[in-house]
């Protein structure tokens, strides 16, 4: 630490260019309440989507029957709270070859479900997964990234982007495809840390959380 | 957890997590209450990423749109103020990028060779309105660089996958930044 140094670091407060807070709360609080009222139409047609999928459900499960084997395989549709077995789950990586959830070979899985429009999932690949994935993929962590999305470009150009390296797969379907209801996902990102038998240890770990767990996990390895 | 994660930690008061916790459940007052907490200190952050005040207050938009729609998903209270500052670099750097007002090509550069003498530091006169003045005279990736170290407190992994460049591009680039910034300094006694 020098001269330089020292001086910012008693001083770092002092270093504002702008002086005048500009208030600009009003153009804020009007963006957001677009989005409430554009959430509160989506809820008056709940009760409509609801019988719809309950509909939907009832056709598939019919079609599942009359199939020898499903695209996606989701085994158990309950029992996802922890230390249950979380179902197998089978979907396309984007070079199109089948990735299942069971296949990876880790000691720790993080089933972490995404998006590339979802901003909070795209914090969380670069600024906590990210350098976590690099520091204990070789000790036997794994992340299967399930997206949400429905065009396979933006899908694709996220991961480019902010180079995720880990499983990244999809059907692109959007959050209306089954998986995301088979596996309670209810809003992005949802995320399931798994031990080695597939078992549920945690939902929605947050990143301290998973930190502390990998070092504990990998502190010997 | 990082030095300026835990910095930040400390300075969350009981009233503050009050408010947090209203504007999670959508009261918008509380949300106006803790956007003018933040809003002066933020808007300099993006600054001193975008370098320029529009810009800076475009960020600074865009990003508490996403703060207070994106709160439902922020579990531990406490590092709200972390979290506020993450969205709000990160929004002004894809902001910069987008513009394509900088790229770090700038970054990668073969000026300044390494064997320049060493500045007497001695003779500088270290001063807020000095250093501001020359922070503003260096291109615009050292000037990044620097406030993200010297002002923000991230260390260089943190700068590094900020920017998207590796850590000893962040630690060259710091290093070069520094120099240049005191060579400045020096000058600036001197006339």
């Amino acid at each position: 630490m020098d001269k330089l140094e020292d001086f910012f670091n008693d001083n770092k407060d002092q270093f504002d260019f702008i002086d005048t807070s500009s208030n600009d709360w009003e153009s804020i609080n009007k963006e957001l309440n677009i989005g409430r009222r554009a959430l509160a139409k989506r809820k008056s047609l709940a009760p409509l989507i609801a019988i719809a999928a309950s509909v939907a459900l009832i056709l598939s499960f019919a079609l599942f029957q009359f199939r020898a084997q499903a695209p996606t395989a989701i085994k158990s549709l309950t029992g996802l709270d922890l230390g249950m077995q979380f179902p197998e789950v089978a979907l396309q990586n984007p070079d199109g070859e089948t990735v299942a959830l069971s296949e990876l070979n880790a000691h720790l899985v993080l089933v972490d479900f995404w998006a590339s429009y979802c901003m909070v999932c795209n914090e969380e690949n670069c600024y906590y997964f990210k350098p976590l994935y690099n520091e204990f993929k070789d000790k036997g962590f794994e992340i299967y990234a399930v997206s949400a999305d429905s065009s396979a470009n933006s899908w694709m150009s996220a991961i480019q982007r902010d180079q995720l390296d880990w499983v990244q797969v999809s059907d692109l379907k959007g959050l209306e495809s089954p998986i995301f209801d088979a596996f309670n996902v209810n809003s992005l990102p949802t995320n399931y840390l798994l031990d080695q038998e597939g078992r549920i240890i945690a939902k929605n770990i947050n990143v301290d959380e998973l930190e502390n767990t990998l070092h504990g996990m990998f502190a010997y390895k | 957890m990082t030095i300026h994660q835990q910095q930040l930690k400390k300075t969350v008061s009981e009233t503050e997590i009050e408010l947090i916790k209203a504007s999670k459940a959508g009261d918008r007052q509380a949300q106006s209450r803790l956007y003018h907490r933040y809003a002066q200190s933020m808007l300099n952050v993006a600054y001193r990423i975008v370098w320029n005040k529009e810009d800076a207050r475009d960020v600074l938009q865009e990003a508490f749109i996403k703060i207070f729609r994106g709160m439902e998903t922020l579990k531990e209270l406490s590092t709200f103020p972390a979290w506020v500052k993450r969205i709000v670099v990160n929004t002004a750097i894809n902001h910069h990028k987008k513009n394509g007002q900088w790229s770090f090509t700038e970054l990668t550069d073969q000026d300044t060779p390494e064997t320049i003498e060493p500045i007497d530091e001695t003779n500088i006169q270290l001063s807020i309105t000095n250093i501001k003045q020359c922070l503003l005279k260096l291109p615009k990736g050292y000037r990044t660089v620097l406030s993200l170290y010297l002002i923000e407190g991230y260390d260089h992994k943190e700068i590094a996958s900020i920017l998207n460049i590796t850590v000893s591009t962040s630690v060259t680039q710091f290093n070069r930044g520094k120099k240049r910034l005191k060579e400045l300094l020096a000058t600036e006694k001197e006339t």
